[in-house]
């Protein structure tokens, strides 16, 4: 089962793609949303706001095939930003220096099993994939 | 949705999911807090990296002056997200 839906490029639509995530996983029966959310946000988010100068959609489909789960987020338009790259802050620094960036990256990374990055066509790609326990 | 609730002058109550959209609320409400102040995180069901940004730019602030947060009654997804984003090491969490 594969489901597609296309989303306008605003923080605005968090609420609509946590609806459409959840209604999937809900069918899939797959009970631990939490960072599936979380990996969907912080993808959506970047996209968001390292391309928030042109209007297009960003589309997100999510197919569970056996035991793994991939999403794909896709912004249409999109000049060429591998997230794959971004680095991690450095976590074991005394407060003063830690930094907020890389953060959701980092995060994404620790949630699910692999993200890839393909840009094709003007289209920037993320794909997560995970592996679900139950 | 997403609220903050003060309960008391040294408490603060965080509701709801807090995701990237309605980080700017928490915030504004973070930058007026100018003292040491407890955070319940009981009712919060949802945070990402858009809200640890919050948390973490206030407890730098009022690291400088001397003050802190500290966080109460996390709800076991959310204490391992802090984990992993090494918040347990820059935040007094207690259960």
């Amino acid at each position: 089962m594969r489901r597609e839906k296309s989303f306008t490029k605003n923080l605005s639509s968090l609420d609509e793609v946590f609806a459409f995530i959840s209604t999937y996983l809900q069918h899939a029966n797959v009970t631990d949303v939490f960072p599936i959310h979380l990996a969907v946000e912080e993808i959506f988010a970047n996209m968001v706001r390292y391309n928030s100068q042109n209007f297009s959609d960003i589309v997100i489909s999510i197919e569970k095939s056996g035991k793994t789960l991939r999403i794909h987020l896709s912004d249409e338009q999109a000049e060429p930003f591998d997230v794959t790259k971004v680095k991690s802050p450095e976590l074991n620094v005394p407060l003063p220096q830690r930094k907020v960036g890389g953060l959701g990256l980092h995060l994404v990374k620790q949630f699910v099993d692999q993200v890839y990055y393909e840009y094709e066509n003007h289209h920037s790609i993320v794909i997560l994939t995970k592996t679900l326990e139950t | 949705m997403f609220h903050i609730e003060k309960t008391s002058s040294e408490e603060v109550a965080l509701i709801g999911r807090l995701d990237a959209a309605q980080a700017e609320i928490a915030r504004q409400t973070f930058n007026t807090i100018q003292s040491t102040m407890t955070v319940d995180f009981q009712q919060l069901d949802y945070i990402s990296s858009a809200g640890l940004g919050v948390l973490l730019m206030t407890q730098k602030r009022l690291n400088d002056i001397g003050h802190s947060l500290k966080l109460i009654h996390m709800q076991r997804h959310i204490r391992d997200l802090f984990t992993f984003a090494g918040f347990d090491q820059i935040f007094l969490i207690e259960p």
